[in-house]
């Protein structure tokens, strides 16, 4: 896959930040680990990663011979005759 | 199980992707630092007739915020504005796509140069269209848009004009889309509000760029030129688009409220019937001549 660039934001980078710690932390200490599995939000929090209101975190293992793949939110659907109403002028080609 | 669907998709912002299938157009989101993100990559693959038109509107729709139902402007002050832009931005057209179609035709894009030269008889006389209208409500039409230019009009003719002279032409294709696509969103009740606010036949130049005209088999055979083409160019055609369309909803080239086109097309008004009576009475009949 091609690098990704797009910018992250502020809170996203202290997320990630917080991540490397965390996922170091569960690969050195299996009780570690298996509270972050069995209870992420408190473990996430703890650690300090930045959570957001109203936002539940779950954690996945990826192990050898599976991998986890996360789908995104459903996305808003675009209509053009929601948007026509925007210009001051009548569009002629 | 259902076939996977087949997907365009055009990044219109760093962070954002318009996603198109069959059955529609959305608006994702990257997420950063997620390596499995499906749309960060730009797109490939052959398009179709379907997911291609999705993709375009969705490009179109993407450009601007919510917005109410289409307004038809009302009375001679409004529409007089909307006259002179139709006029400006249709009055080139025809030349430009003569441009368009000679580079595409020296590139060996003979679909693409088919295409723009159609455009320029399809095109042809409708400037004259706005002109008729304007003098049937009284100006003097070619002092009128000589003197005045609306500064969203000057820009899209300057965005026309950059595209058909670009190293690669292709962008043309996108600003026609947005266009012709907006045009047809102007219904058969949006033409007859504009006309029954109007004390004569003044939307000619409206009905021809409505769905009461020509522009929807425009689009449609927009799409059929778009489709064919490669993935590169579907993207190329996509963020013209949008640009486009970000143009035309721009709020900062929105007219000043004051003074209002009435006031800045008074000088260009001729003393005709249904003008002089709409004159106040202490006015005399004539005196509004520039």
């Amino acid at each position: 896959m091609a690098d990704i660039q797009y910018p992250l934001s502020a809170d996203r980078v202290h997320q990630l930040l917080a991540w490397k710690r965390i996922v170091a932390r569960a690969w050195l200490d299996s009780s570690f680990k298996a509270d972050l599995l069995a209870d992420p939000n408190g473990t996430l929090a703890a650690m300090g990663f930045p959570m957001h209101d109203g936002v539940s975190y779950c954690v996945a293992e990826d192990v050898p011979g599976q991998q986890t793949l996360v789908l995104p939110p459903a996305p808003d659907s675009l209509k053009v005759d929601g948007v026509a109403g925007n210009a001051d002028a009548d569009p002629g080609f | 199980m259902a076939a996977a669907p087949h997907v365009e998709w055009v990044s219109v912002a760093p962070d954002r992707v318009v996603v198109a299938t069959s059955a529609g157009a959305w608006h994702h989101r990257l997420r950063p630092g997620d390596p499995w993100e499906a749309f960060a990559e730009p797109m490939t693959g052959p398009g179709t007739p379907e997911t291609t038109r999705n993709l375009l509107d969705g490009a179109l729709a993407s450009a601007g915020r919510r917005s109410g139902p289409l307004v038809a402007p009302q009375g001679v002050d409004a529409w007089v504005g909307r006259l002179i832009s139709l006029y400006h931005t249709t009055h080139p057209t025809p030349g430009q796509m003569r441009v368009a179609a000679s580079r595409f035709a020296a590139a060996g894009r003979e679909p693409l140069a088919s295409w723009a030269r159609e455009k320029v008889v399809d095109e042809h006389g409708h400037d004259r269209l706005a002109l008729r209208d304007l003098e049937a409500l009284g100006y003097d039409a070619a002092a009128l848009v000589g003197a005045l230019l609306p500064r969203r009009a000057a820009a899209l003719v300057a965005m026309l004009d950059a595209y058909v002279r670009a190293p690669d032409p292709i962008g043309c294709l996108g600003y026609a889309y947005a266009l012709e696509r907006l045009a047809a969103e102007r219904t058969e009740a949006y033409v007859s509000a504009v006309q029954a606010s109007l004390p004569v036949d003044a939307t000619r130049c409206l009905r021809v760029h409505s769905a009461a005209g020509s522009d929807v088999s425009h689009v449609d055979d927009l799409v059929a030129v778009v489709a064919g083409c490669s993935a590169p160019e579907r993207v190329a055609v996509a963020v013209a688009v949008h640009a486009t369309a970000l143009t035309l909803f721009d709020p900062s080239l929105c007219e000043p409220v004051a003074p209002s086109w009435a006031a800045r097309a008074l000088p260009y008004r001729r003393a005709t019937a249904f003008m002089t009576r709409d004159l106040p009475p202490d006015t005399p009949a004539g005196a509004d001549h520039g």
